[in-house]
């Protein structure tokens, strides 16, 4: 019984850190219609400029913060400078955050090298819990923690305020937005740098589990993409289920089905969009 | 209007000639120019998960060269680097650029098996000389075997074979293995089964994670269900440094004695896995702490070029240019054919210790080590054991 | 019409000229770039005919290549092995097609991508035909009939006739009643369904054709390389193909072979001098994407706008007064 705690929790756990990364993922799709391929890099450059912070001697919380803010500083700088100047085609979009990508991972090596390092566990949290006569990791218990906070605040953002409001008028109709009078470029300056951050924070938090390696980049965008697409569009709701779902399968399919373990989570998703071709929470688009 | 169109998409081919006829040519001009120099083309992986092992080797290469005047077999060098991206593929396009117009002498390569195999039949074709710096794959030294690819990293089977009867004599007789599942993983696994079992020791379990597993913790439960002696594992890159302090935080580690490959014992994961990595017991070519005058000396110049340690990868790179330069000297000539001759059976004294490349199997036989990774003044090193010398990989392959 | 032969005749030539020029590496250089232009074709015809964008297209190619390394293993026969490549990229992406079509815009693209990392993990896991990650050699020689064709000149030739065969049939597709249809359909779905087409079909139709072109790059690949590996499935090698086409200019056929060549060689010469390359190239993209006017091939246009709008803002200058003289008159 305590096998299958521990391992729901640590499906849970890494579906967190999905969820962070396509919370900012979905948001941009949904409101900006950009297919960021560079969100990648922002989780990437999450993790790195924490370790650089760490190696400062910051603490574990104050690197947390400057890096999500330098993340999401970025963030603005790229949707200023470059972003801003395709609003509206969106194959040259793809191929702009393709080229960043590009860009970053190979800054990124310049500047951090290749060595691979891994980011520390703070004091606090560097226990472990025993559930029945399993030993689980606390540090993933505070993971799950965030994820749900986030969850919450999420929520509360699209639901309760007027940047919600926003948001979700954004995701339904872009051009009465703009009717509204609202500044739609600062909403989508807003968007992106949000987006950037929430995958900083992803990094951040991952780099105890998954540690900083060149590729990284590469090895979870697609994973986030999927979460974005089994969840639909522009729906955090969706992002939420979508990650953790993924969590799990992918935690539980290598007890079930150890042989598919690469197929299976893109299986799920053709399975769900052959079921729901919007993603679970998704609103149906006319083209 | 439609026809300047057409005029447009003219110039633009015209341009792409242009550039493919630079492209065809600037290889050519330099050849004549001076008979003595030679040029080395490296096949590497720069960008994505090998990023850190071709650095290495080529930090490896450019020390011995800085050593040596910029000389090896006293002609004037130069290098070429090419990344392959880990893709055969693209690894193939920049053979033929290296080979067909750059005009090589020499192939330094490649991270990845695939694109050893994938060169190894060019090679074979074009006569060119390819020094295997990492490309551990079995088969290029059994069914796959060229005269033209010399192997002076390890082969899959020697590394995994290495500790097999260590653990059954030392630490214990039931073992469970986990490795990645692509070939490596189980070309490493096989090996150390069969030597792990030919010591009397037993496999009562066998699992292979996919490559690039973020979370060990369905694996590492099962360990701790499975409760065997010991656990044998074997990851590279940042897979391993996760398993690595997974093992720790799923608190097996003190529990059950965590045994591997080199991986295990080398810093590229030993140095970023901290505290987790201590107690480790593996197999291993080479760490900056064995004991010898070669060593000594590299890792002294090494440290003073690129102030900080070298590993395994650096050491690789180190003994491909030490071994071009020593057959180029033996041979009195660049010429392949000689040049095949000395490097079969060729013998040098690398900072891993001595080294004969196997005739049969163009392989090295070296010594391996057992180590244990102990913490000395806050750091985890890999410290000696035992030695096992000249670890021989047999002629055929010992399954079939 | 006119321009097309012209252009046909333009292919021609440079094929047919080109290995005067190149040196051996560059004769090599150009026959890849032929099959890449083939596939990238494939893929424009899919975007800028269709308007569906797939992340999943190098299944189609990898399947081609894959047939002949593997077929090529029982039947060394080129006709039989590039036909069932062509015929078997064809039918499965007409099986995949008619699931696939159901969804639209940014979940095409991602279906596409699922797909082709399926492919990817069963290349990687069935072993036994594939070879696995370590990949497989092609033993299947290439002879038409009359003797191997090995020299690397003569693959150059065959690539380079493949490739303006392709591309005639391909214009001539284009051209026909039901290119035109499925252009319309890309326009203006709703439209061209209410006039009694039926668009899913013809979609299909478009989607099981560029799998089909796909899979003769593929095969064509194949015996270029003689060695095929996941790679080939893997959803860069997808993204770099949707590169060449936007690069070059979606809704053309040429500019997907110009963006091909261009980014091939872009690739294979900036790695060459600096490593670096990753760096420099996505900045490249960057510009170009920037100041690229929707691909390489739309550049004269907006060249010539620049240039052409000038003379005519002074024709209406010039014709302004004229009628501002015959509203007095009148």
């Amino acid at each position: 019984m305590s096998i299958y705690i521990v391992q729901l929790l640590t499906g849970v756990a890494y579906g967190m850190l999905y969820f962070m990364i396509a919370a900012g993922l979905t948001i941009i799709l949904g409101v900006m219609n950009v297919v960021n391929l560079a969100h990648g890099a922002f989780f990437l450059l999450g993790t790195y400029f924490a370790f650089t912070f760490m190696s400062l001697h910051l603490n574990f919380w104050l690197a947390l913060l400057l890096a999500v803010i330098v993340t999401a500083i970025l963030g603005i700088i790229i949707e200023k400078l470059l972003i801003n100047k395709l609003y509206g085609k969106e194959l040259e979009q793809v191929l702009l955050t393709f080229g960043l990508t590009f860009v970053i991972a190979d800054c990124a090596k310049w500047i951090w090298g290749t060595e691979m390092q891994t980011i520390a566990v703070p004091e606090l949290l560097n226990s472990s819990i025993t559930i029945g006569e399993m030993v689980f990791p606390a540090y993933r218990l505070f993971v799950v923690l965030v994820g749900c906070i986030l969850a919450v605040i999420l929520w509360y953002l699209e639901s309760r305020t007027r940047v919600g409001a926003i948001i979700r008028a954004g995701v339904d109709d872009r051009a009465m937005v703009a009717a509204l009078g609202i500044n739609v470029r600062l909403v989508f300056t807003g968007v992106f740098a949000f987006g950037a951050g929430l995958a900083g924070l992803s990094g951040v938090l991952g780099g105890p589990l998954i540690g900083m390696y060149t590729g990284m980049d590469s090895d979870i965008l697609v994973t986030s993409l999927i979460v974005v697409v089994i969840g639909g569009l522009g729906s955090w709701k969706g992002s939420f289920v979508g990650a953790i779902l993924i969590g799990l399968i992918e935690t539980l399919g290598k007890i079930w089905f150890p042989s598919l373990s690469m197929l299976i989570v893109f299986l799920l998703m053709v399975v769900v969009l052959m079921i729901r071709p919007q993603g679970l929470y998704g609103k149906v688009v006319s083209q | 209007m439609r026809k300047t169109k057409w005029k447009f998409i003219g110039v633009m081919l015209l341009i792409v000639v242009m550039i493919l006829s630079a492209c065809g040519n600037s290889g050519e001009s330099g050849d004549a120019a001076s008979q003595d120099k030679i040029k080395i083309g490296f096949i590497l992986s720069d960008s994505g998960t090998f990023a850190p092992l071709s650095e290495n080797i080529k930090n490896g290469f450019k020390l011995y060269l800085e050593q040596n005047d910029n000389k090896l077999g006293g002609r004037e060098v130069e290098l070429i680097f090419e990344d392959d991206e880990a893709n055969p593929q693209v690894a193939l396009r920049k053979y033929k650029n290296l080979v067909g117009s750059e005009k090589v002498n020499f192939l330094v390569g490649p991270i990845s098996s695939s694109v050893v195999y994938a060169l190894r039949d060019e090679v074979e074709k074009d006569k060119v000389i390819l020094i295997d710096a990492n490309a551990a794959g079995n088969d290029l030294s059994w069914d796959l075997r060229s005269d033209y690819v010399i192997r002076t990293s390890f082969s899959n089977w020697q590394n995994g074979s290495s500790a097999g009867s260590y653990i059954a004599n030392n630490i214990g007789k039931t073992a469970m293995v986990i490795a990645p599942d692509y070939p490596a993983g189980q070309e490493v696994a096989s090996a150390f089964k069969e030597s792990f079992e030919a010591s009397g020791g037993k496999v009562v379990k066998e699992v292979y994670p996919k490559l690039g597993t973020n979370d060990f913790a369905t694996y590492l439960t099962d360990v701790s269900q499975t409760n065997p002696d010991v656990v044998y594992a074997f990851f590279t890159g940042s897979d391993g440094i996760r398993f690595v302090q997974q093992y720790n935080d799923f608190g097996l580690k003190g529990k059950i004695p965590l045994t591997g490959p080199m991986e295990f014992g080398d810093l590229l994961i030993v140095e970023p896995s901290g505290d987790s990595a201590e107690g480790i017991v593996s197999g291993i070519i080479y760490s900056p702490w064995i004991d010898n005058e070669e060593n000594k000396q590299f890792v002294e110049a090494y440290q003073k070029m690129y102030n900080k340690l070298p590993n395994t990868f650096s050491v690789q790179g180190y003994d491909s240019a030490l071994i071009i330069d020593k057959a180029i000297k033996e041979a009195g000539s660049v010429d392949t054919e000689e040049l095949v001759k000395v490097l079969k059976g060729i013998s040098f004294d690398s900072p891993r210790g001595p080294i004969t490349i196997d005739p049969k199997t163009n392989n090295p036989i070296q010594n391996f080590y057992i180590v244990e990774n102990v913490k000395k003044d806050g750091q985890v090193v890999p410290e000696v054991i035992e030695t096992i010398e000249n670890v021989t990989m047999p002629e055929t392959n010992p399954a079939k | 019409m006119k321009n097309n032969l012209f252009i046909i005749l333009i292919l021609i030539i440079s094929v047919s000229g080109l290995p005067f020029l190149l040196s051996g590496f560059g004769v090599d250089l150009a026959t890849e770039i032929y099959i890449m232009a083939i596939f990238a074709m494939s893929l424009g015809l899919l975007m800028g005919f269709a308007g569906m964008v797939s992340l999943g297209h190098a299944a189609f190619f990898a399947i081609g290549a894959y047939t002949v390394a593997i077929l090529g293993q029982f039947i060394n026969n080129v006709y039989i092995l590039i036909l069932s490549a062509i015929i078997i990229a064809g039918l499965i992406a007409l099986l995949t097609g008619s699931l696939f079509i159901r969804t639209s815009n940014f979940y095409f693209l991602m279906i596409t991508l699922a797909f082709g990392q399926l492919l990817y993990a069963l290349a990687w896991q069935l072993e036994n035909w594939t070879g696995g990650a370590d990949g497989m050699r092609v033993s299947a020689t290439l002879d038409f009939g009359f003797g191997e064709i090995a020299s690397p000149l003569a693959i150059y030739y065959l690539m380079g006739i493949a490739f303006i065969f392709v591309y005639i049939l391909l214009k001539l597709f284009v051209n026909s009643p039901a290119g035109r249809i499925i252009k319309g359909i890309m326009e203006n779905p709703s439209r061209m369904a209410a006039l009694g087409y039926e668009v899913r079909v013809y979609k299909l139709l478009v989607y099981s054709l560029a799998g089909a072109l796909a899979g003769f790059a593929g095969s064509l690949y194949g015996y270029f390389n003689m060695f095929v590996s996941p790679d080939l499935t893997y959803w860069k090698f997808s993204g770099e193909v949707m590169i060449m086409v936007i690069f070059g200019g979606v809704g053309t056929l040429i500019g997907p072979v110009l963006g091909a060549g261009l980014f091939i060689i872009l690739q294979n010469f900036i790695s060459s001098y600096t490593e670096r390359w990753q760096l420099i190239l996505g900045a490249i993209l960057v510009l170009l994407v920037l100041v690229g006017k929707g691909g390489i091939i739309h550049w004269f246009g907006y060249f010539k706008e620049k240039f052409i709008i000038r003379k005519g803002t002074k024709n209406v200058e010039t014709s302004k007064p004229i009628e501002e003289e015959r509203e007095v008159i009148t």
